[in-house]
């Protein structure tokens, strides 16, 4: 025991911070958990770990137990049979979800879910099948989910406002302060380096007794230094309390019992006095279901706390390993026929990548077995060289390098690092140095990475589960099922369909569009909309079909699985996820935007207490820029409303936007110039918008609004141009006096006479037919141009093109004409472009190709 | 004949640690590499330090940890030393690449001096060998007239042959190093049969590149292909950063006869000021302009120890804030007067609110602000 303390004691490694236990302690720590004479063997282990699950397999096979207990919510029992079943392949998940419709966790009455991922080299499905194989009574004796969604506080353990909860407890193995300490003593980068060393690589080199004891000793390190607070608010007390009493049934019923949970609950449920009464849960509000996971999702390093890192590797060393015992066991039974001729019960077990055999594995003289080393390490080796070499294959076939000797070299500096840092196998950490060193050229750079990006996904792994015909549904997959089939979509098989709707003339079209907007809204991955109005991106609004393609894939299913926690419908999944989008701090315009989608989904009739909070959001920003596209978008959904058959009224909340709007705006007056044009087109549309009829007892305000941006005597002059223009078009200001105040700028001095630009930008942009009207303005600025030296107008230039490129072609024209008459030409001669000779042409073509072939030069 | 150690402004490592190099070798039981001085993981723990004291000859030796930063970068390093490709430690200035080039040499081939120190003017009879021309005048192209050059000598003798600064060489001159490190062989056509120098086992290159000043992608692939890079990144912990000032200025003060111990907090303070303008954040959180020099570790060591100095020379024996504020300002503002702006941006936000909130040193580091200029 306590290998890992590297022949420390406790008080070296740890200091203060060490855990007062002796070893005489651990020594009856772990009689009490695994004594071969024992009722019950409490077998410690981690999530997803290859050397844990071979130890079982062992354990299992010599202990025999007719009754196996694992750590998972206990709601699973159920789903034993899919998750064993032969054409169920991992990764998979269980799926738990919980509406907490009667209020028992918190007050707000929400929904909560989360993941339990199963690998083949996790031990609790080892386990599982194990049991299933041999006929043991196998069990998950956890709380059931929502319990320990009430055992735990706000904001701890699978209350944690994260974007995946995942039931794993691995954590707790690496973060109290005396096992951050062991790790940075020990020199490993991370926790997972640590474990790879002492537990996956030497612990395989173990006796399964020794390797059990070294585990336990480490777990109830770091259970001891763990902060008990904090296990209280996790609601661990709790979840053991409640396995413990599991356990203790089984005892009445069983003789053998094995228990697997992980390792650091083994002191809990052995020691433990703590108690917990179950609530009264209605069953209905739960949810548990097997669902097809990914690796990718599996790996601890994608930040969802999932486990141990890199799952494609181990998943090779576990196959690798699998492959050897029961090559192993295969020459077993033969000796043990010539020895005996005895016909072994061993016959009929089948050995697949999914199902080990647990007797098929090395059964006899276990405990004094030691595990074949040379082959072991030859696993390991040729896992690593076969990730060098696909690595080293998909980078040269993008970048050319590296050789086949870089390669070499790699697997030579894998090997040497091994043998430095004292392993004896080459590890997943030694691998991913070998190729920082041997593969990436030059400096370490987002240039240069490229070996590491590839090696890093290829030690994720791509591979997605499969379930079995029977897995059980979530009624939110049936709603999609006979939605689809109500609807003759082509769902089953992957080909992807088109349909156009009518989503105006036709009821029925509508409704399917509701359909897809919802699954599109899901991110299901069925439907997207090939063509139509897309309203929350206020684009092709005047489009009177939409045309969607849909395709069904076995990651829609997956999806809708995910999305199931909202509700049994895809109308109230959709509802629902919207209510918890709106329970995050969202802007008035998202706020707005989650209206729209209401609106294209169908749901606007259900809204309920949303809408409420929806104000209240809305209300509450005071963002100039959040709340003009509010407006906007109010606007929108007001005036669309009969054309999508929608009852919303929303006439009193777009009024309270557009006076808080208002309000707004003479404080906008000092506005930076990156944030002018979005102002500009807020203030245009507020204008387009008020121009209508209907809203005209409402345009005196920003008439007032927009005279006291106007007299701010710091004002962004593309800001005044524009509310000059708007405040023209709305026929409150005067041309002339627009006229006065565009020369003060053109005849002041330094910065104000270049501001003169801004203006003519703003107010071109909210009222270009003011120099249309009559010759005045034209004049204005050609007297302006006529003064300015070339450096000044170089530096306006960039700001008068945009001024002007607000005009149509045909504006444009008649714009020349009048220059031209100015200057006493005509428009026709003003326009006309001089004739081009052949020769001249000839150059041209000429002179064009040879800039295009200097420029391919510098490329 | 040679400077003693005593007088030597920094002596090689070898000197340095000389009985400490000693004892690890000669208690160190693990295999050895041809013609190494020790063995990898001897060589590791000379570099990272060993949580027990050695003992040899009656005497004990606590081998201190000598590099701080990438522990693994430390191994990688070391197993490629021991194979077929040269090292290449590529890295902003100022993060001990050449420090940690010195100590693998040391420690592995017992000479940290066989170096050769990369210039524009870099010739290849300075790499390789030149010739003794009164001898050559007089015998001819002989071997007694041959003055061997640092690649030479590490071919010869079975040593590592540093190369400082190898990208400021010419690109012909860099070049001429990918003959020799794949064949291993170099020839000196004058001297005929005589003339071929087998490197020996234990020859290898380490090469030090800066990624500031010229960068290793002007390097020739086929050179690139005989090394393995390891990149040397600025330390980014405060505290780490913290212990390396306080290392090695106390480093400096003991080889230089500066009989004063390092202040701790004015390291931290110092430490804390880099960090968070190579980082570009502070740890209250304020976003803060990244000047563009170099905001090295070296350069923070240079500036404690420029302040430590005047200190202990010209002062009362303790670091003041004005001298320190002065040589950080000589420190950073050096190509760019833009930088002042940002370090005096930098006093009057992270500075100023660390004064209010923690008083002390903090205060009179934000009152010392007056020498920006």
């Amino acid at each position: 025991m306590g290998e890992i303390l590297r022949g420390e004691t406790l008080a070296e490694v740890g200091g203060e911070l060490s855990p007062a236990i002796s070893d005489s302690d651990m020594e009856r720590i772990c009689e009490d958990a695994f004594s071969p004479n024992n009722q019950v063997i409490y077998f410690p282990v981690r999530h997803h770990s290859p050397a844990c699950s071979c130890h079982l397999q062992q354990v299992i096979a010599e202990f025999k137990p007719d009754c196996i207990l694992i750590e998972g919510p206990a709601g699973a029992n159920d789903l034993i049979s899919v998750m064993t079943d032969v054409e169920t392949e991992a990764p998979f998940a269980v799926y738990y979800s919980y509406k907490d419709s009667e209020g028992i966790i918190s007050e707000d009455k929400e929904q909560y879910r989360c993941y339990y991922p199963f690998l083949d080299y996790s031990p609790e499905l080892v386990a599982v099948r194990a049991g299933t194989n041999n006929k043991i009574h196998t069990e998950f004796i956890d709380l059931p989910y929502a319990e320990i969604l009430a055992a735990s506080e706000e904001n701890a353990g699978l209350r944690k406002n994260e974007e995946k909860n995942n039931y794993n407890d691995d954590y707790y193995l690496s973060t109290s302060a005396f096992m951050k300490r062991l790790v940075e003593k020990s020199g490993f980068r991370s926790f997972d380096e640590l474990w790879e060393k002492y537990f996956e690589i030497d612990g395989m080199f173990m006796e399964s007794r020794e390797f059990m004891d070294n585990m336990l000793y480490y777990c109830v390190l770091s259970r001891l230094t763990s902060k008990e607070s904090e296990l209280l608010a996790e609601g661990c007390f709790a979840r053991e309390a409640y396995m413990r009493k599991k356990i203790a049934d089984a005892k009445e019923k069983f003789q053998k019992i094995l228990v697997v949970t992980g390792g650091f609950h083994t002191y809990g449920l052995l020691y433990g006095q703590e108690q917990y009464s179950l609530h009264n849960i209605k069953k209905e509000n739960q949810g548990v279901y097997v669902m097809p996971y990914s690796m990718e999702a599996t790996d601890g390093l994608n930040g969802y706390a999932s486990g141990m890192p890199f799952p494609a590797f181990y998943q090779a060393v576990w196959e690798g390993l699998q492959i050897t015992l029961t090559q192993d066991n295969e020459t077993m039974l033969k000796s043990d026929r010539a020895e005996t001729g005895a016909v072994s019960s061993l016959k009929g077990n089948c050995v697949s990548k999914q199902h080990i055999p647990t007797e098929s594995v090395g059964i006899r003289d276990i405990t004094s077995k030691v595990f074949f080393s040379e082959t072991l390490k030859q696993i390991y080796r040729d896992v690593v060289l076969q990730f060098l070499v696909s690595t080293g294959k998909s980078v040269r076939k993008k970048s050319g390098s590296p050789s086949t000797y870089d390669e070499i070299c790699a697997l030579n500096m894998a090997e040497n690092l091994a043998s430095l840092r004292g392993k004896k196998c080459i590890g997943a950490y030694e691998l991913w140095d070998s190729v920082l060193s041997s593969y990436v050229k030059g400096e370490y750079t987002r240039a240069t990475d490229l070996p590491m990006r590839t090696l890093r996904k290829g030690l994720t792994g791509k591979t997605i589960g499969k379930l079995c015909k029977d897995a059980k549904m979530p009624p939110l997959v049936h709603d999609f099922n006979e939605t689809c089939r109500k609807h003759r979509l082509k769902v089953g098989s992957t080909v992807k369909m088109e349909i156009v709707l009518n989503i105006f003339s036709s009821e029925k079209h509508r409704k399917l569009s509701e359909f897809f907007h919802q699954m599109d809204y899901l991110s299901a991955g069925f439907a997207t909309l090939v063509k139509g109005p897309r309203l929350t991106l206020r684009k092709d609004r005047n489009l009177i079909r939409e045309v969607w393609s849909y395709k069904w894939s076995t990651q829609v299913i997956a999806s809708l699985i995910a999305s199931s926690v909202y509700g049994g419908t895809l109308p109230e999944a959709a509802l629902s996820k919207i209510k918890s989008e709106l329970k995050t701090n969202v802007s008035g315009a998202k706020a707005s935007e989650c209206l729209i989608r209401m609106f294209e989904m169908g749901l606007d009739s259900k809204l309920g207490d949303a809408l409420a909070k929806l104000e209240i959001i809305i209300i509450g920003d005071d963002d100039f820029f959040s709340l003009a596209k509010t407006f906007s978008n109010l606007i929108m959904v007001d005036e669309l409303s009969g054309l999508y058959r929608s009852g919303l009224d929303v006439t009193g909340l777009t009024r309270a936007v557009y006076r808080k709007l208002v309000t707004e705006l003479p404080h906008m007056a000092e506005m930076k110039d990156e944030d002018v044009t979005e102002a500009m087109e807020a203030l245009k549309t507020l204008f387009t918008i008020l121009e209508k009829d209907r809203y005209k007892d409402d345009r005196q305000m920003f008439v007032e609004a927009l005279y006291a941006l106007n007299e701010k005597e710091k004002i962004n002059p593309n800001l005044l141009g524009c509310s000059m223009g708007i405040l023209y078009g709305l026929g409150s200001m005067d041309a002339d006096l627009i006229g006065r105040k565009c020369a003060g700028f053109l005849t002041g001095t330094g910065e104000k006479q270049l501001e003169a630009a801004g203006v003519f930008r703003g107010l071109f942009f909210a009222a270009r037919d003011l120099l249309l009207v009559g010759d005045a303005y034209i004049k204005i600025i050609d007297e302006f141009i006529g003064r300015v030296d070339n450096a000044q107008f170089m530096q306006m230039l960039p700001q008068l093109r945009i001024a002007f490129g607000y005009f149509t072609p045909t504006e444009i024209e008649k714009i020349g004409g009048v220059v031209a008459g100015m200057y006493g030409m005509k428009e026709q001669e003003f326009n006309r472009l001089a004739d081009v000779t052949p020769e001249q042409h000839q150059y041209g073509v000429a002179l064009d190709k040879y800039v295009v072939e200097m420029m391919k030069r510098y490329e | 004949m040679g400077t003693r150690e005593a007088d030597m402004i920094k002596p090689p490592v070898e000197v340095a640690y000389g009985e400490e190099l000693e004892a690890l070798a000669m208690t160190d039981t693990a295999k050895k590499p041809m013609n190494w001085k020790m063995s990898p993981q001897a060589v590791k723990t000379f570099i990272l330090g060993a949580e027990k004291p050695i003992v040899y000859n009656g005497k004990t030796y606590n081998i201190k940890k000598k590099y701080l930063g990438n522990d693994t970068l430390v191994e990688r390093c070391i197993v490629t030393l021991a194979g077929n490709r040269g090292l290449m430690l590529v890295g902003e200035p100022g993060t001990a690449k050449t420090m940690l080039s010195e100590l693998l040499s040391a420690a592995i081939s017992g000479s940290s001096t066989n170096t050769v120190q990369g210039t524009a003017g870099t010739t290849e009879d300075m790499m390789k060998y030149s010739w003794n021309y009164a001898l050559l005048l007089e015998k001819g192209p002989v071997m007694e007239a041959l003055v061997p050059a640092p690649l030479y000598i590490g071919m010869r003798d079975g040593i590592i042959t540093r190369f400082e600064e190898i990208t400021r060489m010419p690109a012909e001159m860099q070049d001429s190093l990918i003959s020799i490190l794949s064949d291993k062989v170099l020839t000196v056509p004058e001297l005929h049969d005589e003339g071929l120098v087998f490197a020996k086992q234990g020859f290898n290159v380490i090469g030090t590149a800066n990624t500031r000043d010229k960068g290793v992608n002007e390097m020739s692939s086929a050179l690139k292909r005989r090394f393995n890079f390891e990149t040397v990144f600025p330390v980014r912990e405060a505290a780490l950063e913290k212990q390396i000032i306080i290392n090695e200025v106390e480093k400096l003060a003991a080889e230089n006869g500066i009989e004063m111990s390092s202040d701790e907090k004015v390291a931290e303070l110092l430490a804390s000021t880099y960090h968070e303008l190579r980082e570009g954040v502070s740890s209250m959180g304020h976003q803060i302009d990244k000047p563009g020099s170099v905001m090295s570790t070296a350069e923070a060591v240079s500036v404690y120890y420029q302040s430590m100095m005047s200190a202990y020379y010209y002062g009362d024996g303790t670091i003041s804030m004005d001298c320190l504020v002065q040589n950080l300002v000589g420190a950073v503002v050096k190509e760019n007067r833009d930088d002042l702006e940002k370090i005096r941006g930098y006093f009057n936000t992270v500075v100023r609110a660390k004064s209010n909130k923690e008083g002390g040193l903090w205060e009179r580091y934000y009152e010392a602000r007056r020498w920006l200029k």
